[in-house]
């Protein structure tokens, strides 16, 4: 027994001797807050003018090249699409007839011109698009001669002015409708700034066409699938053409997030 | 009596004290809100500082050595891969989560005594794995040779150049990552060198 107590007082005394290895520590936390960016940097005149006021003009239509430049920086999946849109006061899909000259002509003359007559042309072609299922995947064809009319540039619009983005059989100036992955319908996140300047994925230069042709029917004048057509005749019946007078209507370039 | 006398040495110690003081917020936080700040990135200069105090000046053993790492831990969320961020939450559906070494790490003090160089080095560890500052090569380095690797008793009162040590961060992320908050905890650890 005395042995025991005597055993365990010495166990007692050495562990009170033994050390842990010294040690101090310190923490930081890192955090990193990585804000989703999608910027879109637009030079363009505030107001594009077409104005008709020679019989060629009516007939070749007039041209304005490279009037709007687009570029791109994202960090984030993204598509781009060009929408047509008015305020609709002579109907949802129109344009808005500011005023008209004279008795506004007579017969067929008709105030209806469809938001499509509008052309576009996109200096790029939409690299990212192989889930498209339409006939025109953007608007990278040349325009159309006036002998052969085609939707294969006519502004993207929506029917019902409820700003509906195209769908797959639509058009899109970069990536497209859906979320399959990038090059089937997105483009990947990066910038004009980076990727190559003037023939990357992240800058467009956009030109603009309008042709009334004569009568002034606009032939090229076509719905969101690019195969209907909408000039004034095949809208409205022979015999109609455009009522001489001023008219407005607006683009939007939505640039968003594939997701 | 034997079994009590080798546990009895297996803990010697080798240094009196060793104390750690550190300055710095105790998050570093990085907002990636402009498209230059993605690309050209974010560096926070000495946002952290390291005070080093060894002593042995009680048992004046010639062993008293330290070390100084850096462990990187990301596993507050289980679920989280190894070598990647925690990720707090995300913005997107598109992207990489950020790799732990886009961290970028420089240690500085004036007589460049971290084995890390005076430079920014990517923090390529996994959790558990150290960053080495100070390393333990059995070799006394002793205060005021300022040079590398020095890891014998001192004091940053003493010798503030090579027992203070500066800290930036840097983050450049591009633009491939998934929108999101992410967080990694960085420990210093100070220990005498077994």
């Amino acid at each position: 027994m005395k042995k025991s107590i005597l055993t365990l007082a010495v166990l007692a005394g050495m562990a009170s001797t033994a050390f842990a290895q010294l040690k101090d520590e310190k923490d930081v936390t890192i955090t990193m807050d990585l804000q989703p960016i999608l910027q879109l940097n637009m030079s363009t005149p505030n107001q594009l003018d077409f104005v008709f006021d020679d019989i060629n003009k009516y007939y070749a239509g007039i041209t304005r090249y490279a009037a709007t430049i687009l570029k791109i920086s994202s960090t984030v999946n993204w598509d781009l699409y060009a929408i047509g849109t008015s305020n609709g006061n002579v109907g949802a899909g129109f344009w808005d007839q500011q005023i008209k000259y004279g008795t506004g002509g007579s017969g067929g003359a008709n105030n209806h011109l469809p938001l499509s007559l509008l052309e576009l042309r996109q200096g790029q072609a939409n690299n990212n698009a192989t889930a498209a299922t339409g006939a025109f995947k953007d608007y990278s064809a040349v325009f159309p001669p006036v002998a052969s009319p085609s939707g294969s540039n006519s502004l993207y619009t929506d029917p019902a002015s409820a700003g509906t983005p195209p769908t797959a059989a639509h058009k899109y100036i970069a990536g497209h409708s859906g979320t399959t992955a990038t090059g089937a319908d997105a483009v990947a996140g990066g910038s004009y700034l980076t990727a190559g300047g003037l023939t990357s994925d992240y800058y467009y230069a956009i030109d603009y066409r309008i042709l009334p042709g004569l009568p002034a029917v606009f032939p090229m004048a076509f719905a969101a699938d690019g195969t209907t057509k909408q000039d004034l005749v095949s809208a409205n019946g022979a015999g109609s053409y455009a009522q001489p007078g001023v008219y407005t209507m607006n683009v939007q370039y939505i640039l968003l997030e594939d997701q | 009596m034997a079994g009590i006398i080798i546990y009895n040495i297996s803990t010697a110690q080798f240094c009196d004290k060793v104390m750690l003081m550190m300055s710095s917020a105790s998050n570093v936080d990085f907002t990636f809100d402009s498209f230059g700040k993605y690309v050209g990135g974010i560096t926070q200069n000495g946002v952290s500082q390291l005070k080093v105090t060894v002593d042995n000046s009680l048992t004046n053993n010639p062993d008293c050595r330290w070390n100084l790492f850096i462990y990187i831990d990301n596993s507050s969320n289980p679920v989280t891969p190894t070598d990647e961020w925690e990720a707090i939450n995300t913005h997107t559906s598109t992207g990489a989560i950020p790799k732990i070494n886009q961290l970028q790490i420089r240690v500085r003090n004036r007589c460049n005594t971290s084995m890390t160089g005076s430079s920014f080095f990517n923090a390529n560890v996994l959790p558990g794995q150290p960053i080495i500052l100070i390393s333990n090569t059995g070799i006394t380095i002793p205060a005021g040779s300022c040079t590398a690797n020095v890891n014998g008793p001192g004091t940053y009162t003493h010798n503030y150049d090579e027992y203070t040590f500066d800290i930036d961060y840097r983050l450049a992320p591009g633009l491939s990552l998934k929108s999101g908050m992410y967080q990694l905890r960085l420990k210093y650890l100070l220990t005498e060198a077994p």
